[in-house]
């Protein structure tokens, strides 16, 4: 695109946000597109492993809240979705492309997405620190510079905060359980801790200069890492839970914690689509596409009144 | 998608406030926007009235241009500009202006 580049950094250096009819460079308009359509992506999958637990559910009142969430979260697909057509009509791509790329694994979604969820204490865990890790993620997002999604994400951020507490009234009810309870709390807490380290990314990969230079984020991997441990960790150990990791400690000085090595390897395995649960997700992402394709074409304009 | 419309959503929180924009999405025709504005930006209750209005239809002002107000100060205007009331009071005797 035709443009001055010099005069875009300086608006964005003025603290300035950007609108979706707004000049851009093609580079932050990629880098943005890139970040909003994995948030989308995410948002979509998400609702998966969720979904799997609604007929299963123990009793209508949970039922009926992680139908809610499950439902908030494919809104939040479809909000995040719009906000990346726009972005993306100068290139062409529609938000039909978007959805292929996810379903024949060309795009990526969030790591945490790609893991079994194969007990209620995991619904229960999802919800309280997988939903809190994104608060995390979502709420330095507030700041972007790029108004729509901002704008978008504050109505998204109010509903996960929503998640959170549906999470942790389901964790706190395990834990004042009875001891097979608290035991399953205990084995999915284990089982999700290296996905949620993994979840803000490895500490020193700075996405690209360029996302940071143009407030596209603002926060590091690891700062937003050391907010969720802040966070989560005292209330982990205040249900006397054990965290899975001997080197886990707070460094008094800093106020920072320690952590051991969470197998970074893992992480980049899950990422380039080879997560315990990543093609069974992604072929049930496939199979709702294809049984409610109907769905979609009822709703096209050759049959609307 | 892309022979759906593009409809921007605007919602009353409650009776009497202003509308305010919610958000965009895309549908085929009026009837079908306001369902799925309905299922995207009222799950709790958040607006008492919506409006979808074709994005077509929607004119927007050059943000720079003078159209949005001219660049001088213009405090006139605004109550800002007539501070000096509360002194200009303090001529007339007792503690404050009339109507403070």
């Amino acid at each position: 695109m035709d443009m001055d580049l010099q005069a875009f950094d300086a608006r964005i250096a003025r603290g300035e946000l950007i609108e979706a009819d707004d000049v851009m460079p093609d580079a932050y308009r990629r880098q943005c597109l890139r970040l909003i359509v994995t948030h989308a992506n995410s948002e979509l999958m998400g609702a998966l492993p969720e979904r799997e637990w609604i007929p299963r559910a123990p009793g209508l009142r949970r039922k009926l809240s992680l139908l809610s969430k499950v439902q908030d979260e494919i809104g939040h697909a479809q909000m995040i979705y719009r906000v990346a057509e726009d972005l993306a009509a100068p290139f062409d791509i529609t938000r039909e492309d978007m959805l292929d790329d996810l379903i024949c694994g060309r795009a990526k979604f969030h790591n945490v997405f790609s893991y079994p969820a194969p007990t209620w204490a995991d619904v229960g865990i999802i919800a309280w620190l997988v939903d809190g890790a994104a608060l995390e993620t979502q709420g330095a997002l507030l700041r972007t510079s790029y108004a729509p999604y901002a704008r978008i994400l504050r109505r998204i951020c109010a509903e996960e905060a929503v998640h959170l507490k549906h999470g942790e009234d389901i964790v706190l009810t395990l834990a004042s359980g009875t001891p097979s309870q608290r035991a399953m709390l205990q084995d999915a807490l284990s089982r999700w801790w290296r996905p949620l380290l993994h979840f803000f990314g490895p500490p020193g990969e700075s996405p690209n200069g360029d996302a940071f230079r143009w407030r596209i984020r603002t926060a590091s991997n690891e700062d937003l890492r050391q907010s969720f441990l802040r966070k989560y960790v005292p209330k982990i150990q205040r249900l006397g839970l054990a965290i899975p990791d001997p080197e886990l400690r707070l460094n008094a000085a800093t106020g920072l914690w320690s952590y051991g090595d969470p197998d970074w390897n893992e992480f980049w395995q899950v990422i380039r689509g080879d997560g315990q649960r990543t093609a069974e997700r992604l072929s049930l992402r496939r199979l709702s596409r294809d049984e409610q394709g109907w769905v979609v074409a009822a709703m096209r304009p050759e049959y609307a009144a | 998608m892309a022979d759906l419309d593009v409809y921007e959503v605007f919602g009353q929180e409650k009776p009497g406030a202003t509308f305010c924009h919610a958000g965009s999405l895309q549908a085929a025709g009026p009837d079908l926007a306001l369902v799925l504005a309905s299922e995207l930006f009222c799950r709790r209750s958040e607006y008492v009235e919506i409006w979808v209005v074709p994005r077509p239809a929607v004119q927007v002002a050059p943000r720079d241009g003078a159209s949005l107000g001219p660049a001088e100060p213009r405090g006139y205007r605004l109550g800002s500009g007539y501070r000096a009331t509360v002194d200009k009071w303090k001529r007339f005797g007792g503690e404050q202006g009339a109507d403070r």
